[in-house]
């Protein structure tokens, strides 16, 4: 999956992907990737 | 190419071509105003600032790759699914890679195969490996933000003369190809700083300051005399606040060499650019060109103080009636292969490879079944990345796309799901 790729990157700069939210122009939260994709477990 | 806008100026508006002369600064090479700007701005700024931080290199293959010919080979597979090439051993027993990419081979224990990329949107675009998301998926307002604004936002500069998100991204002919992405709802703040456009170098005198003259210019005092003043008129018009984003990270970028002293190879000792291979500045029909010696400046553009660089690299379509696939891929893939090994041999040797991570991808895979015109078609339901650095545990292999699935008796709909 793209976005499981996306998660392993974040992680490895460092980055909370899967608790790090902005909200959109219209105020709803949003994150990184989407609920449900994790970083590679092999890899990180 | 960038263009900033400064104040418009009633005494000079009208021209006679009826467009009032508003542009400030151009932006988009090595040169001020015709003098280079490491001549006449000395670096002062890379001692203070060289603390290690994380970075993100997104090596985008425009076209959709042949993964089977590349990272995922078949050997035990019938003629029409193995194609032309022999797998080969790498440096990690039991993972194989296509006879094109020695070099990797050698070094497999620093790189990973993720084989199971399954979720491809199908579509001949760079967008979802800019973003991550499919492009039909539902978009909130503003768009989805680029991976690159993603970390812009979260982490924000490391040095005002480096953008978080630069992007070595030459326009294509097919767009879509050539498309970075964009800050999304994050705003055009963190969109990539596109470094590149239809040239396959950036010239050194493109980057201009317009309206002041080039005996000005001669020294920094001046420079800085007239940023200054332009800065003033700004604050004066009450424009500081809302100029345009651009022109403040210009700022920062203009009042030091650093990012032009990141995109000067010359500066680089010669025999680390020989390793990454040579270079092919003709552009690729509609892609991009082959030019390899980007990989380099991205390492440069990182260690300088870029947090994600996105780059597009050749033309990777080969299916059409002229069965091109296996004749290009001896001709691209060795150049890829050196690229990928020196880009990474380079960050072990100088200790970046826990800070820096790669990945190399294309929109889709190709058809385990070679076509009539001894090619492969688009195949969206399986591809392979390649990571690498980061940290990461590699000289593994993620995933894999099952033997089931080049068999075309048997892929249907219900077995096509990839179990990784």
């Amino acid at each position: 999956m793209f976005q499981e790729v996306f998660a392993t990157l974040y992680k490895c700069a460092g980055i909370d992907a899967q608790n790090t939210r902005v909200f959109d122009l219209s105020g709803v939260p949003q994150y990184l990737v989407d609920p449900g994709n994790e970083p590679l477990r092999e890899l990180v | 190419m960038l263009t900033i806008l400064g104040r418009s100026n009633s005494a000079r508006r009208a021209y006679c071509d009826g467009v009032s002369r508003r542009d400030f600064l151009t932006i988009g090479g090595m040169a001020l105003g015709g003098i280079s700007l490491s001549q006449s701005l000395r670096a002062e700024s890379a001692a203070n600032s060289e603390r290690s931080h994380k970075a993100i290199i997104n090596i985008y293959l425009p076209g959709g790759p042949p993964h089977l010919d590349m990272w995922d080979p078949k050997p035990d597979a019938p003629a029409e699914v193995r194609g032309e090439f022999s797998a080969i051993e790498t440096n990690v027993p039991g993972i194989f890679v296509s006879e094109l990419f020695p070099r990797m081979a050698a070094m497999m224990d620093k790189f990973v195969f993720v084989r199971s990329l399954a979720d491809s949107d199908g579509a001949h675009d760079a967008y979802q490996c800019m973003t991550g998301r499919r492009k039909g998926s539902r978009q909130p307002p503003g768009g989805w933000p680029s991976g690159g604004a993603w970390v812009s936002k979260s982490e924000g500069q490391v040095t005002p003369a480096i953008p978080a998100n630069v992007a070595l991204m030459y326009q294509t002919g097919n767009r879509t190809w050539g498309e970075p992405g964009d800050g999304g709802f994050l705003g055009v703040a963190h969109a990539p700083f596109n470094l590149l456009g239809r040239e396959a170098r950036s010239k050194p005198d493109n980057m201009v300051l317009q309206g002041v003259t080039l005996d000005k210019l001669r020294d920094r005092t001046r420079l800085m005399q007239s940023l200054d003043r332009y800065r003033r008129d700004a604050d004066q018009l009450g424009q500081m606040e809302s100029l345009d984003v651009y022109a403040q990270q210009a700022m920062g970028i203009l009042t030091t060499s650093r990012l032009v002293d990141a995109l000067d190879l010359s500066k680089e000792d010669p025999r680390v650019v020989a390793r990454y291979g040579t270079s092919s500045e003709a552009f690729q029909r509609d892609g991009a060109p082959p030019m390899v010696e980007n990989f380099c400046l991205a390492r440069r553009l990182v260690e300088a103080g870029a947090r994600f660089v996105s780059l597009n690299f050749s033309r990777w379509d080969w299916h059409g009636s002229d069965g091109m696939n296996f004749p290009k891929c001896r001709e691209e893939c060795p150049r890829l292969d050196q690229g990928l090994a020196a880009l990474v041999s380079d960050l072990y040797e100088r200790g970046l490879n826990r800070d820096v991570s790669i990945v190399v991808w294309g929109e889709f895979g190709r058809t385990p079944k070679i076509n009539g015109s001894n090619s492969r078609d688009h195949w969206p339901q399986a591809n392979t990345a390649v990571l690498a650095g980061g940290g990461m545990r590699t000289g593994q292999v993620v995933g894999s796309a099952p033997a089931r699935l080049w068999d075309p008796r048997t892929a249907t709909e219900s077995n096509l799901k990839i179990v990784p």
